[in-house]
């Protein structure tokens, strides 16, 4: 053998380019994703071949076990336009498969470690540590740990992301967790259940929220409006906790204006302004926490509207006078960090700005700059049609007011005058902020319920809500709740309380409810009102629940059938369904499985139940690919499934999931038999949440269902709904509801150009 | 006329250097194997006009050292394993010796690279692409860049857009 010189005398070294692509791909496939990014970064080539290559990506879904059969034959036309980018230059195509795997990376770890901006791969990047390091402030030890397994072993022991329940002090103040480490919340009867991250959840009673002083209407929920939960998933929960969103105040501030004149929605005039104080920057903040509603507006906007964030500001005076003279306004902010704030009500407190210990006063006149909204383009209904609108304000008042006072929810209804507007604090709030909820300081009453891993979930379920409306009209809402708790190891917790009004000058507690029946915490189970056990084999991120209608409030013991169902929904692809049965005030409720929905391939996401009929404009044709059961097109409910549909009848559960499918299930919990699934929708993208949503005419009620689309927002409305949705990282710098020009979106169809994850409404 | 030796197969390469290797070391490729399946015994040597014979002997010393390993997996199992992604191995499983193997210039690396895919020679593609793989991780792009001597052709906008992208989970 002769060995002959190589022919390649001036080798390039670039092996995007001497290797053919195939071949490079396979140098690909052994790279990390982290090494993928950084690789995506080297060149134009590399760029391609690292980004746009869905082979590459689906190879790399296949190993994590996120393959979704329905993903290989979706026909993916998407373009995904960067706005930024130069005219001239091409779009670049849509990576589904990379799409689909960044997307199941980032939503896992947001659901775990309530970072929506966690990502485990790239610590491997050592020149990154330091940056994650100061991203995570102080959380990258927990927030960088492995997932847990999903097997059955870990659902009996705390894995290494538990923290022993023992180890949660009451009166240690350290073992608080921050706000940015909530995951879920519920609201019910003045009582707030929240999701942390330390593996419990956190009882908190309303009056804990501050003590009660002079001045101070409790009824007016306006501790609660002042929460202040930096981290995008409460605010995604909030949306989905029956519209209790940051925005409560100014938006119940305006129903009341709205009331006080017809027709024409005016936020009212600051009042109690006052700079800021030495408390809050000290980073107290429970002081400040029984400030008044107009105590807490900022000084800024003593111009215009006060308590009326931007975005809703910006909408009332849309919708009152139509959309602002010139449409090529300077773009607000754009979503540059994790900051950054959501178009449509989001303050900047509220989406993610600072804590209150970092909060500064804003300078009088300091408004800052707001987003434009879009000009109305052809096709778009005018102003004057979409007047109706104003009735979802008006119908948000009353659904916050429900949420955060029942009587003044009451009141409401009954169409009595709104109530006078408290007179200002002795402790004015500090002008521009807005107040924590003092979750450092221990509460009076309520209490922590441990769980075995992160808390992903909470419901707050009333048994007996008639109970509580019946009782008298200066009473906080009292009776007997469950708190369910869902952790990532798929335990589903119990617990059973009565929750009671806080003892204070003006509601001494328990006592001063004579002739009422009180009984001490029962269980669910005969053991003490606590129990916990393996629901799911993977975490448990969704529990929905269901109350009978015709037999809320009324003594259970007559009506002898279930009276609350949930909807457990988990990793393993599963939603469970249980049953709590109370046939007594006296009795203690009975917890058991009833079914299980099994259908879906992958994640479970959401489950919710149907409270109200479903149209068939369910979701827009242009990103269902497939619909079983319904007619397409069809604007009117089939027979089959318009009996369904009533009210009173046998509940539905919606469930959504990573295998881009919505399904529709029709439980029979007094016949005992399996489920029947109604209807299968498929999307184009995982289908992250849903959400039930009013329409504007009389009967029409439908849902949103939220796809990871081209960051598309899939409604069944009609344009006067307002919705909202939450970006991870805030909408885009300009038009952040432009209609999709590649796909000639409807108007119903909100572009986000970024993804959006969860959804609420107006 | 001398009888071919039906132990040894002889290949001439691009650059006309005839090589002479034992059938069995030969058949490590799947191409050749195939071939000398089809054909039978020949007496001429096999054409390979896309391979250089340098490449073509480190491929040859590579089959000598992995003689006796056992059989590659069949073509299915390979399609099948690289569609769900269980073909990829960790980059630190590499033997000294397919390490030290692998401590050529990037040129002959790349060349032993396409030479391995064109003989089909799954195991030598598998540890060679491998080798360069380990060669690109932990780099950030300028290292990159300086590493396979690569000008940069992305605007800065792009740049940032990338960076930008990327931030999202978390960078």
């Amino acid at each position: 053998m002769t060995p002959a010189p190589s022919p390649l005398r001036q080798p390039c070294t670039d092996p995007a380019v001497v290797l053919p692509a195939d071949l490079f791909r396979r140098v690909l496939l052994h790279l990390p994703v982290a090494d993928l990014l950084a690789c995506a970064g080297v060149s134009e080539r590399w760029r391609v071949a690292c980004q746009d290559d869905p082979v590459l990506w689906r190879a790399h879904c296949a190993r994590q076990g996120w393959l979704a059969p329905e993903l290989d034959q979706c026909d993916v036309n998407i373009w995904r336009n960067d706005l930024s980018a130069p005219r001239d230059r091409p779009p670049r195509p849509f990576n589904l498969w990379r799409f689909v795997y960044m997307e199941h990376c980032h939503r896992s770890l947001a659901f775990r470690f309530g970072l929506a901006q966690a990502n485990y791969f790239l610590v491997r990047q050592a020149g990154q540590r330091a940056a994650l390091r100061g991203l995570l402030a102080g959380q990258a030890a927990t927030a960088l740990l492995p997932t847990p397994e999903s097997d059955a072993s870990s659902c009996l022991a705390p894995g290494p992301l538990s923290v022993p329940p023992e180890t949660h002090r009451e009166d240690s103040p350290d073992t608080r967790p921050d706000p940015v480490d909530l995951f879920d919340l519920d609201v019910d009867a003045g009582w707030i259940l929240v999701a942390a991250k330390d593996s419990r959840a956190i009882l908190v009673s309303r009056m804990d929220l501050g003590d009660p002083t002079p001045g101070l209407d409790p009824e007016e929920g306006v501790l609660l409006s002042q929460i202040t939960l930096p981290d995008s998933p409460i605010l995604r929960h909030l949306a989905k906790s029956a519209g209790g969103t940051i925005d409560a105040t100014a938006v119940a501030t305006c129903q009341r204006e709205a009331k006080a004149s017809p027709g024409r929605v005016v936020p009212p005039t600051p009042e109690g302004i006052s700079p800021a104080g030495s408390d809050a920057a000290a980073g107290v903040a429970p002081a400040a926490a029984t400030a008044p509603l107009a105590s807490a507006t900022p000084a800024s906007q003593a111009e215009g509207p006060s308590n009326v964030p931007p975005g809703i500001r910006r909408l009332l005076s849309w919708f009152d006078t139509g959309p602002p003279a010139s449409p090529a306004a300077p773009p607000g902010p754009g979503p540059t960090g994790p900051n950054s704030t959501d178009d449509l009500g989001m303050s900047p407190v509220a989406a993610g700005g600072p804590p209150i210990d970092e909060a500064q006063p804003q300078a009088p006149g300091d408004v800052p700059p707001a987003p434009p909204l879009p000009a109305l383009e052809e096709g778009m209904p005018r102003p004057e049609s979409v007047r109706p609108a104003l009735a979802f304000f008006r119908q948000l008042g009353d659904k916050l007011s429900l949420i955060l006072s029942p009587q003044a929810a009451r009141a409401g209804r009954d169409q009595s005058p709104p109530p006078p507007p408290p007179p200002p604090a002795a402790a004015p709030t500090p002008a521009g902020q807005v107040l924590a909820l003092p979750l450092r300081r221990a509460p009076a009453r309520g209490g922590s319920i441990p769980t075995r891993g992160p808390c992903l979930a909470v419901r707050l379920v009333s048994l007996d809500r008639g109970a509580s409306a019946s009782a008298p009209a200066n009473e906080p809402a009292a009776g007997r709740s469950i708190a369910l708790t869902g952790d990532s190891h798929g335990w589903l917790s119990v617990t059973y309380t009565w929750l009671l009004p806080a003892a204070s000058s003006a509601h001494p507690g328990p006592a001063a409810a004579p002739g009422r029946d009180l009984f001490p915490a029962l269980a669910l189970g005969g053991s003490p009102a606590h129990v916990a056990l393996p629901a799911h084999e993977g975490p448990l991120v969704t529990i929905g629940s269901w109350t009978r209608p015709e037999t809320a409030g009324l003594d259970t013991a007559r009506s002898g059938g279930v009276d609350v169902l949930i909807a457990t929904g988990g990793f393993d692809t599963m939603v469970h369904i249980w049953t709590v049965s109370a046939a007594g005030r006296t009795s203690t409720p009975e917890l058991r499985q009833l079914c299980t929905l099994a259908g879906h391939a992958s994640d479970i996401y959401c489950s919710v139940f149907l409270r109200f009929p479903a149209t068939l404009e369910l979701f827009a044709p242009e990103y269902v690919s497939q619909q079983q059961g319904l007619v397409p097109g069809e604007r009117s409910i089939p027979a089959a499934i318009r009996a369904a549909y009533s009210h009173g009848g046998l509940p539905l559960v919606m469930t959504c999931s990573f295998d881009r499918s919505v399904r529709l299930w029709r439980l029979h919990p007094e016949e005992e038999t399996a489920p029947t699934e109604l209807a299968v929708w498929l999307f184009a993208s995982p289908v992250v949440t849903l959400c039930e949503v009013p329409g504007v005419s009389v009967s029409a009620f439908s849902l949103v269902a939220c796809s990871l689309s081209c960051g598309k927002v899939v409604c069944a409305l009609w344009w006067p709904v307002i919705l909202f949705a939450v970006f991870p990282r805030g909408p885009a710098k300009s038009a952040p509801f432009r209609p999709c020009r590649s796909c000639s979106a409807p108007p119903s169809l909100l572009d986000g150009r970024r993804e959006v994850t969860h959804v609420g409404s107006y | 006329m001398q009888t071919p030796d039906i132990g040894n197969v002889s290949l001439i390469c691009k650059d006309g250097v005839t090589i002479e290797v034992p059938r069995d070391i030969a058949e490590k490729s799947r191409l050749i194997k195939n071939l000398l399946h089809d054909l039978g015994p020949v007496a001429t040597p096999i054409p390979l006009p896309s391979v250089d014979s340098t490449i073509l002997i480190e491929v040859f010393k590579w089959a000598f050292h992995h003689r006796f390993d056992p059989p590659p997996m069949t073509e299915e199992e390979m399609a099948s394993a690289f569609r769900n992604g269980r073909s990829l191995r960790r980059l630190d499983d590499i033997s000294s010796w397919d390490h030290d193997f692998c401590q050529v210039d990037q040129a002959t690396l790349f060349n032993i690279i396409v030479v391995a895919n064109y003989l089909d020679i799954p195991a030598l593609l598998d540890l060679t692409t491998k080798s360069v793989a380990t060669m690109i991780t932990g780099k950030t792009p300028e290292q990159l860049r300086l590493t396979f001597n690569i000008p940069s052709d992305l605007a800065p906008d792009e740049e940032d857009s990338i960076q930008r992208d990327n931030q999202w989970i978390g960078n």
